[in-house]
C-alpha cells in the first residue's frame, strides 16, 4: 500500500518530465528557433514552405518599408534577407533580436510573425534621448 | 499569534519602498517603461519556487515525524506557491506582450515548464480534496510534494539548457547585467516578499490547524436525528 502510493505520482510526474525532455531535445526539428547558418545549412530539412522560426539581429540600415517590410538579419555571419506583410511590432528597430516564425521563399525569408526577444541586458537610456 | 502581524506589517513596509523603489529606477534604453515590472514578477516567481520547496520539505519533515503541523505548513506553502507562480505567469504575459509582441508560447521552454510546475501544484490542491482522513492526505501529499519539487530546478536552468525566448537569469555568480538601482529594487522587492510569505505561511497553517480541530468535533457531534432509534422490524410481521 505504502509503496503504491508512492510509485503512482513519482510514474506520473517522471513521465511527464520525460516526455518534455524527449520532446523539446531529442529531435533537432523541435529546437525554439534557428540560428541564421543553421536556418541555411538545414535548408534541405525546410523545403515547400515548411514553417521554422529563425533568430537574428535586424542589420542596421536594412529595414525598408513599402507594401511589404523587407530587411535583412543576421549574426554576425550569415545573412538572410527578410520579407513580410505583417505591421512590425512596437519595438522593432535596427540592432534588435528578433525571432521570426515563417518559410523560405525562393532564397529570401518569408516571416508570418515577427517576435522581439529581449536578453538579460538592462541599460538606462542614454541621457540625450532619455524619455520620461 | 504577534509574529505573523510584525512579518505582515514588516513586509507592506517593504513592498511600498520596494515597488516605489521599482517606479522610481531607470528606465530600459529597448523596453522603457515596462522594465519595471522587474519589482514584481521575479519576486512572485522566487516565492514560487521557495514556496514548492518548503512544501517537499514539510512533506519529508511529516514522513519523519508524523506531526500534523509540519502537513499544514506543506500544504499552505504550496496554496501561496500557485498564488504567486500564477501571479509570475500574469506579469509575466504582460510583459511579454509589450516587449516580444507575444503574451504566451508553448515553444518557449521557461514558460512551458513554469505552466506545468503550477498545474502539477494545482492537482496537490486537488489531491488534498480528495482525501478525508488526515493522515492518508497527508502521506499522499508528502510523496506529490516530494516528487514535483524535482521540476523547480528544471524550471529554474529551462532558459540555460534550451534555446528560449526569455532571457537568461540577469543575476549571476560574476555579477549583475543591470544598474544599481535596477538591481536594488528587485533585491529589495526580493526581500519583502519572502517575508510576506512567512507571514501568510504561518497564519495559513494555523488556519488549517484550526480547521482540521473543528471538522473533527463536527465529526463527533451528534447529527440531528441520530437520537432516534428506528422500531426493530419483527420478521413476517
Amino acid at each position: 500500500m505504502r509503496n503504491k502510493l508512492f510509485v503512482i505520482p513519482a510514474v506520473g510526474i517522471i513521465g511527464i518530465i520525460v516526455a518534455f525532455l524527449l520532446s523539446g531535445g531529442l529531435t533537432a526539428n523541435t529546437v525554439f528557433y534557428l540560428f541564421p547558418d543553421e536556418a541555411v545549412a538545414q535548408r534541405a530539412n525546410f523545403e515547400n514552405g515548411r514553417v521554422f522560426r529563425l533568430g537574428g539581429q535586424v542589420l542596421p540600415d536594412s529595414v525598408e518599408s513599402g507594401a511589404e517590410t523587407t530587411f535583412s538579419i543576421g549574426d554576425g555571419g550569415t545573412i538572410i534577407p527578410v520579407v513580410t506583410d505583417r505591421t512590425p511590432p512596437q519595438l522593432f528597430d535596427d540592432d534588435v533580436p528578433v525571432l521570426l516564425e515563417g518559410y523560405w521563399e525562393g532564397d529570401r525569408f518569408r516571416a508570418t510573425q515577427i517576435i522581439i526577444r529581449h536578453d538579460e541586458q538592462y541599460t538606462p537610456p542614454e541621457e540625450s534621448n532619455a524619455s520620461s | 499569534m504577534k509574529l505573523r502581524y510584525a512579518l505582515l506589517g514588516l513586509a507592506t513596509i517593504g513592498m511600498v519602498f520596494g515597488l516605489s523603489l521599482a517606479a522610481r529606477m531607470p528606465s530600459d534604453a529597448v523596453q522603457g517603461n515596462s522594465a519595471r515590472i522587474i519589482g514584481i514578477h521575479v519576486p512572485a516567481a522566487w516565492l514560487g519556487f521557495l514556496a514548492f520547496g518548503l512544501t517537499a520539505l514539510f512533506g519529508i519533515g511529516w514522513l519523519v515525524t508524523k506531526r500534523p503541523k509540519m502537513d499544514y505548513l506543506a500544504a499552505s506553502s504550496a496554496e501561496i506557491g500557485v498564488l504567486f507562480t500564477g501571479l509570475a505567469l500574469v506579469t509575466g504575459m504582460i510583459w511579454g506582450k509589450a516587449t516580444w509582441g507575444i503574451a504566451w508560447d508553448w515553444g518557449d521552454a521557461r514558460l512551458a515548464s513554469t505552466a506545468m510546475m503550477f498545474f502539477v501544484y494545482l492537482g496537490y490542491l486537488a489531491l488534498r480534496r480528495a482525501a478525508t482522513d488526515p493522515v492518508q492526505r497527508a502521506r499522499r501529499s508528502a510523496v506529490l510534494g516530494i516528487v514535483g519539487a524535482l521540476q523547480i530546478p528544471l524550471v529554474y536552468f529551462s532558459v540555460n539548457i534550451w534555446r528560449t525566448l526569455h532571457q537568461t537569469q540577469s543575476i549571476r555568480p560574476d555579477g549583475a547585467s543591470m544598474p544599481t538601482e535596477t538591481l536594488l529594487a528587485m533585491l529589495i522587492n526580493l526581500a519583502a516578499f519572502t517575508i510576506l510569505f512567512a507571514g501568510l505561511l504561518i497564519w495559513r497553517a494555523d488556519q488549517l490547524r484550526i480547521e482540521e480541530a473543528r471538522l473533527a468535533e463536527t465529526v463527533l457531534a451528534p447529527n440531528a436525528g441520530s437520537a432516534v432509534i428506528p422500531p426493530k422490524l419483527q420478521p413476517g410481521s
